[in-house]
């Protein structure tokens, strides 16, 4: 009993000091198979670099069309929740979930702007990504009168999407052009 | 002594080339920004690989950090090594690259996108490579960025967890089992 506990002991001696010493000659480097410069010189010589101050420059004109799909969704939901009449309440763990994801996902976004997110953001993209965020809120309102309506579950979903991606689109720019 | 000499003349004639290269870069010089790339790639592709565990996926994002670099390399102050910061702009972004690439349901419940036995299947040529660069690509996705951002990369539980928006506990967890998994393949393969 005694040599099965040391010999396994053993192995577990083994094992640790064999994970240790590969690690310590892990690469610090490998090199890619392609060349990956040219795809790089392509994709900058199209875009700007940008400045301290003027980290969102070139990306104002981006938002116009967020901005359109905000008031879209506003107006959208004003005339369904004079239509809908309210109905059963109860509790649905799919809406909860997708909430509490999607705040942990913007929250993880919004980490890289810390507290500065509202002096460096242009009126334009902090106005739309209030309309898009008031537009969840009245989606998420809508769901606790009608927790099982599936259409408004899908919409709050694509809501949740574009303020994400919006978020994303702040201090990551797309990638498109390589 | 006097190799100790050289090494700091060295040292310090990469430091000031180094900043040369990055102040050129922030101006606009394409030139000096291939000098910046030809000295980090490597390594920024070696981080991508092994966080990504997929050689054209790595590619791909290991050029999509230069890009980013180019575009913000005006932000960089030298409040800390240039070495440095590049690495975080590189694990921010393979971890923005992994978030847009999981669909809502992945996000909605958390679910690992690969098992062990799913991802196995991917590797196909990986020789060549230090034997645990290609037991880390066989480890789940959250266990295997875990692992690389804490056992390679040197960041912090506490940092981890903000950057994957896990808990701490999380963290430590994932970095238990990957160890675990890891021990238990190089042990018996």
């Amino acid at each position: 009993m005694n040599s099965k506990e040391d010999e396994k002991l053993n192995n577990e001696k083994l094992s640790e000091q064999a994970v240790k010493t590969y690690l310590k000659d892990l690469p610090s480097e490998i090199t890619p198979e392609r060349d990956l410069w040219k795809g790089i010189e392509h994709a900058i010589g199209h875009k700007a670099q940008s400045t301290p101050d003027n980290r969102f420059g070139g990306r104002v004109t981006t938002f116009t069309g967020l901005s359109w799909a905000a008031s879209v969704i506003v107006a959208v939901l004003v005339t369904w929740l004079t239509l809908e009449p309210a109905q059963v309440k109860s509790e649905i763990n799919l809406v909860s979930s997708m909430q509490q994801s999607f705040e942990k996902q913007k929250e993880s976004l919004l980490v890289s702007f810390g507290t500065e997110v509202d002096r460096v953001l242009p009126k334009e993209m902090l106005e739309q990504l209030r309309e898009l965020s008031s537009a969840r809120e009245t989606i998420n309102k809508a769901l606790t009168e009608d927790p099982n309506n599936s259409d408004l579950i899908n919409l709050l979903h694509w809501t949740q999407q574009q303020e994400l991606d919006l978020i994303e689109q702040l201090y990551q720019p797309t990638w498109q052009s390589i | 002594m006097e190799n100790s000499k050289v090494i700091d003349a060295k040292t310090l004639f990469t430091v000031d080339q180094e900043q040369e290269w990055i102040d050129l870069a922030k101006e606009g010089d394409q030139q000096a920004f291939h000098h910046l790339y030809d000295s980090y790639h490597r390594k920024i592709y070696a981080l991508c690989w092994r966080m990504l565990a997929d050689k054209e996926v790595a590619e791909d994002v290991c050029q999509e950090v230069f890009v980013q670099l180019w575009q913000k390399i005006n932000n960089f102050r030298g409040e800390s090594k240039f070495n440095t910061w590049l690495h975080s702009v590189a694990t921010n972004t393979v971890l923005g690259h992994l978030r847009k690439n999981k669909n809502w349901l992945q996000r909605v419940f958390s679910i690992e996108n690969q098992t062990i036995e799913d991802i196995s299947v991917e590797l196909t040529d990986h020789s060549g490579l230090n034997e645990l660069d290609k037991q880390i690509t066989k480890l789940p996705e959250r266990a295997r960025m875990v692992f690389v951002l804490f056992a390679v990369e040197g960041y912090r539980h506490e940092e981890i967890a903000k950057m994957m928006n896990i808990a701490v506990g999380s963290s430590k967890a994932q970095y238990h089992r990957a160890k675990g998994l890891l021990k238990e393949w190089v042990t018996y393969e």
